[in-house]
């Protein structure tokens, strides 16, 4: 016979082949445990290369489009030191459908080789161009030049040639062959940037095509990944090689400000934060629960053996060599479940991305394989060696007579009981005395308890928080009007007007349109008290004592000079009376009905506001100024507030300090009056420039002596009401804060002038929107805001975001709290099968002296509630007092949590089928030893 | 009167592809309050005719009679009622139930019948077994003798009609297997229980009043004791 030579692996594997019953479960708790891990390394990789491939698709790989840049020598060797891939984008012009609007067109180039791996450009259809007049162009942009498209259709363009930084203004006719269509990237990186951008390009022609003659093409530098410094030595090198080439109106750094920083991350791309926070905070969670899965089923299954450590010990194997030979079991234990959790991990992330949206693919890294499979090992076998150096110690009697369980025994009181019910005696006694078994099952199933209330709370709060809005559609102007500004350039006109709303107004589908517009004007007073030199910044006169109290630029904090373009346009637009320069607001009608807690003088008069009879003036009651010590006790500084009207200070108050050590200084008291005939103004220039110059680059603006191109229109108008308290408690009328302002409805405004765009628009449909509807009604916007410096928003998909972004949540908490009952039902099965074995002696005893199986399984089945409910309740308690604190600080805050919302029933929907499953399987295994004989039973093995 | 009879009561074991009989066609039968003493050499089947017996094993063919009322009948619950109510067992690795102290193994089989314990019989057996200070101890705490004692005194809390009794005093020294084997006696006179005894000691033997030998899972002797 041919002997087998006797080695650890021989050892080992014999191990593991004798005792397959046993480590078929260590198996299915390690490989569970496993999956648990990597399922999530896969997961997180995946998410990263979704965002970035989806990144990548909508707006490029490039992290700056540095628009109109120059290129030379130097700076193709400073690009070549500092950034490690760059490719220019050559722009020839823009085309527009014929006489339409300049503003509504594509821009025209051809991108070399590098920029074009930076842009990632796709084809939905057709082809890119190779010969003469053939184009391709992105989807989007079809739709905004109108064209109904078909491949290969000759289309003539309105062609704008490009002359150097801005295309020629009058076009030339050209024919082009569409040839390709392309997915978007210009109106996502313009959507993305919140900025409009015709620069950007959005149609292809053939490689090194020239610009048409007469013209100067413009270079767009697409570089990937630059710092701040990197911007900053740009500027610095190119600073020089432009001047005088584009013209002294165009600073350097205002081209670099069209560069677009994109900053790609994880949550940006799918908008979903929470859901991500939440998974590191899972993944840290699992990392410990399949940690302690593992060294549960490692300690159970050496627990089992230990007769056979103490034989081993016995027949003279050192420590050293008890762990080596479980060391190797160990090992082939991580061979065999190491491929096979990464395999399930693979498929279970692949199958499921899916639900997570079309977005969402599974692509983990290269690198997520050997890292998931050595985080796998090293898992296994620092938990595996917890429990083998324990049992490594065993002396060979106490494994071989479980003397160490005796001890144990010995030291615990017990109290004899004198009648009791056997099953409920023995399931208490059993608790008491293994004690340390159930501890770990306990941990993990209140880990589960703990983190599905949590994750479901968490998502139901996210889910009732859900932006719900009042319209479908919303239109944003991207222009910000300065408040301090008095005149209305033409470039600050742009956006959507009445024509616009009465376009979006004829769609089928639109049922409303309210909007809400916003202009610079002015009062015309008699003479700019202190009161109106004080409570708008804008007026650039201040009164140099207020009640003795000294102002100047160095102690009053709103101290700010008006700027001289204001000072031109006053001089231009011949206003030789003073004007107090305010915001002019109107909003619509519906905003007006309800005035309740705004505290006003006189009453709003709709009608007469949208005649134009009427205004509303929004001027605090009274203002004061204050003198602050507190911060600087010896040149304190001055500061204006406006007040409400119960915190209008006596005169008494005037000159004392209060608690914080403020003075009062003084009280300035509004003087307009209700029905007081008032005069306004507003300058509507015609010039896109301000009316100033500068001598030279950096030097002080001057006042031009250009002739201003501008309108001035003028009106009388009775005060209607003044509305006193404007700050905050006005909100809930208007929501919306507001400066001190003249205030009307937008038929009110229209009466004065028809020429102010709207500023936000909202837009509400007459039916529930879908797909469809939402496509053609994104058509139309994109359309109108093209060119307009307005953006859209459909409110219908981002209701539609935060809904896929809910269910991604709880598809996200299900699988993990599923995760982790299944392994605390692997555990408590793991650690009964082993109990139920260890006691089959004690079975056999039961059924000698008349133990039925019900009294039998019922005493197991004990066992198993009681952990359970160790755990539901330990879990149940951390999170109540997690929530009641978490409540507590809230409320420390004057705030009332409304981040979780307490949800139950899916705790308990995990915890009914973990109960069920554990009392089924421990029901069977005792009906399985039952059929055993009793004999059997006690047998010794 | 028979309290207990077997009729041809055959146990066949497979060991591998082999078929071991271990009992071979068995009809005997037992008087109330006799003491009897199975004996034969090891591998013989005593262990197995007492297992089949007192029905802790089925048996391949024939039956098993307790009192005029044949045990096939019964399904398992009323043969677990059965072995707690007339049965009472001792083993020779006593088998008590480590996590529950010597009185509640005592108590085990009454609790389980859900009946209240008769205290005073119950005081009279632990006097009789000698191990009143031992009750609040776990068996881990206790001898070899003081388990068995024990479980002498679970065997008959309940009253039983039979005891059966497995090389009762096999794990035992030679002093504290005389004692138990004289307190078997003792206390099954007293109460006037069947005592069914398996062992392989001769002198054991000798102080039954009936001998049964078994060889090769047959009878081939069975005589009263005619030494007392």
């Amino acid at each position: 016979m041919k002997k087998k030579k006797l080695t650890y692996n021989s050892l080992a594997l014999g191990n593991l082949k004798n005792r397959k019953k046993q480590y078929t479960l260590l198996i299915i708790g390690i490989i569970l445990s496993m999956t648990l891990s990597s399922s999530f390394t896969f997961f997180v990789s995946s998410a990263v290369s979704s965002a970035l491939e989806t990144h990548n698709f909508l707006y490029g790989k490039q992290s700056h489009i540095i628009i109109n840049t120059i290129r030379n020598e130097d700076t193709e060797e400073f690009l070549k030191s500092n950034v490690t891939t760059q490719g220019y984008a050559h722009i020839l012009g823009k085309i527009t459908a014929v006489d339409a609007e300049p503003n509504t067109g594509a821009g025209v180039a051809w991108l070399e080789k590098d920029a074009k791996d930076l842009y990632s450009q796709s084809l939905i259809e057709g082809r890119m161009p190779t010969a003469e007049n053939e184009i391709a162009i992105e989807k989007s942009a079809l739709t905004r030049l109108g064209i109904d498209y078909k491949l290969n259709d000759k289309i003539t363009f309105d062609f704008y040639v490009q002359n150097a930084d801005q295309p020629k203004e009058k076009p030339i006719k050209k024919e082009y062959t569409l040839v390709g269509i392309l997915n978007d990237k210009r109106s996502n990186i313009e959507k993305q940037s919140w900025a409009t951008d015709i620069r950007i390009p959005a149609a292809f022609v053939m490689d090194n095509t020239q610009v048409e003659a007469g013209g100067k093409e413009a270079l767009h530098l697409l570089i990937s990944s630059p710092d701040d410094k990197f911007i900053s030595e740009y500027v610095e090198l190119t600073r020089p090689l432009r001047k005088g080439y584009y013209g002294a109106n165009n600073g350097l750094s205002w081209y670099l400000t069209g560069g677009y920083e994109i900053m790609y991350t994880v949550a940006d791309t799918f908008g979903v934060n929470a859901p991500y926070l939440l998974i590191l905070v899972f993944v840290a969670v699992l990392a410990i629960a399949s940690n302690i899965g593992i060294v549960n089923a490692f300690s159970t299954n050496l627990k089992e053996r230990k007769k056979q450590i103490g034989l081993l010990r016995s027949v003279g194997a050192t420590k050293r060599q008890i762990i080596k030979i479980y060391g190797k079991e160990t090992f082939i234990l991580c061979l065999i479940c190491t491929p096979v959790s990464i395999l399930i991990s693979i498929g279970a992330v692949a199958l499921s991305v899916g639900t997570f949206g079309e977005n969402f693919i599974f692509k983990p890294s290269w690198w997520v394989l050997p890292l998931s499979a050595f985080l796998s090992i090293l898992i296994v076998t620092l938990s595996s060696f917890i429990p083998l150096f324990s049992a490594s110690r065993i002396t060979p009697m106490q494994a071989i007579r479980n003397i160490s369980l005796n001890r144990k025994i010995k030291t615990k009181k017990i109290k004899t009981q004198k009648d009791f019910d056997t099953s409920k005696l023995l399931a208490t006694r059993n608790i008491k005395l293994y004690k340390s078994k159930q501890v770990f099952t306990s941990i993990i199933l209140a880990i589960a308890v703990f983190g599905s209330l949590f994750g479901f709370s968490l998502v139901s709060g996210i889910e009732e928080q859900n932006r719900s809005f009042d319209a479908d559609y919303e239109i944003n102007s991207d222009v910000s009007y300065g408040t301090r500004q008095l005149a209305n350039y033409d470039w600050i006109r742009y956006g959507i007007s009445e024509n616009d709303v009465q376009e979006i107004l004829s769609n089928s589908f639109v049922e409303s349109v309210q909007g809400r517009k916003e202009t610079n004007g002015y009062i015309e007073v008699e003479e700019l008290t202190d009161y109106l030199k004080l409570c708008n910044y804008a007026t650039d006169v201040y009164p140099e004592t207020v009640d003795g109290v000294v102002i100047t630029e160095e102690n009053y904090e709103k101290y700010q000079e008006m700027p001289i373009e204001n000072t031109a346009v006053i001089e231009k637009a011949d206003i030789t009376s003073p004007i107090l320069p305010l915001d002019f607001l109107a909003l619509p009608e519906e905003n007006f009905k309800n005035s309740s807690g705004t505290v006003l003088c006189g009453e709003i008069n709709i009608e007469k506001l949208n005649s134009g009879e009427e205004v509303v003036l929004v001027l605090p009651k009274a203002l004061k100024l204050t003198a602050d010590f507190n911060e600087y006790p010896d040149e304190p500084f001055l500061n204006t507030s406006s007040l409400y009207i119960d915190e209008i200070p006596t005169d008494e108050v005037i000159g004392e300090a209060d608690n914080e050590n403020i003075i009062t200084s003084a009280k300035l008291t509004n003087e307009f009056k209700v029905g007081q005939k008032i005069k306004l103004g507003w300058i509507m220039s015609n010039d896109g420039n301000r009316p100033i110059t500068y001598a030279e680059e950096g030097a002080e603006p001057q006042i031009s002596q250009e002739p201003f191109d501008h309108e001035k229109i003028e009106t009388e108008v009775t005060v209607g009401t003044i509305i006193y308290e404007y700050s905050g408690v006005i909100e809930p009328l208007f929501n919306m804060y507001l400066n001190p302002c003249v205030l009307t409805t937008v038929d009110g405004l229209n009466t004065f002038t028809k020429n102010v765009p709207y500023e936000h628009i909202e837009i509400n449909l007459n039916t529930e929107c879908n797909d469809s509807i939402n496509e053609e009604i994104t058509i139309l916007l994109d359309r109108l805001c093209s060119g307009e410096s307005a953006s859209y928003t459909s409110l219908y998909e981002i209701e539609k975001e935060d809904a896929l972004s809910v269910k991604t949540m709880y598809i996200i908490i299900t699988a993990i709290a599923v995760l982790l009952f299944t392994l605390c039902g692997s555990m408590i099965n793991n650690a009964l099968t082993a109990r139920i074995r260890e006691s089959k002696k004690e079975i056999g005893t039961l059924r000698a002296v008349g133990a039925s199986t019900k009294e039998i399984s019922s005493s197991y089945i004990r066992q198993v509630l009681s952990v359970l409910g160790v755990g539901t309740i330990t879990g149940v308690v951390a999170f109540a007092l997690f929530f009641t604190i978490y409540c507590l600080v809230a409320l420390s805050y004057n705030q009332t949590q409304n981040d979780f919302i307490l949800t139950f029933w899916e705790t308990l929907v995990g915890l009914i089928a973990l109960v069920i499953a554990c009392v089924l399987n421990v029901y069977l295994k005792v009906r399985k030893e039952m059929k055993h004989s009793i004999v059997e039973n006690i047998r010794e093995l | 009167m028979s309290i207990i009879e077997c009729k041809n009561l055959t146990k066949e074991y497979l060991s591998g592809e082999n078929v071991v009989v271990a009992l071979n066609d068995v009809t005997v039968s037992f008087e109330k309050g006799e003491f009897v003493a199975i004996t034969g050499p090891s591998g013989s089947g005593k262990s197995t005719f007492l297992h089949c017996l007192s029905s802790l094993e089925n048996a391949t063919s024939g039956e098993v009679i307790y009192n005029n009322e044949s045990l096939k009948s019964y399904n398992d619950n009323q043969l677990s009622i059965l072995r707690r109510r007339r049965f009472g067992f001792v083993f020779q690795a006593y088998n008590l139930v480590e996590e529950l102290t010597g009185y509640e193994n005592i108590l085990l089989p009454i609790m389980l019948d859900k009946k209240k314990p008769d205290e005073e019989y119950l005081k009279k057996i632990i006097d009789i077994l000698g191990i009143e200070d031992r009750l609040s101890h776990l068996p881990s705490a206790l001898s070899g003798g003081q388990q068995q004692r024990i479980a002498i005194a679970r065997a008959l809390a309940n009253k039983p009609t039979i005891l059966f009794a497995d090389e009762p005093t096999g794990n035992l020294d030679g002093k504290s297997g005389r004692e138990v084997l004289s307190l078997l006696k003792y206390v099954s006179k007293e109460l006037g229980v069947t005592l069914i005894l398996v062992t392989h000691d001769l002198n054991v033997a000798e102080q039954a009043d009936r001998v049964i030998t078994i060889e090769d899972g047959a009878v081939i002797k069975d005589s009263k004791n005619t030494a007392e």
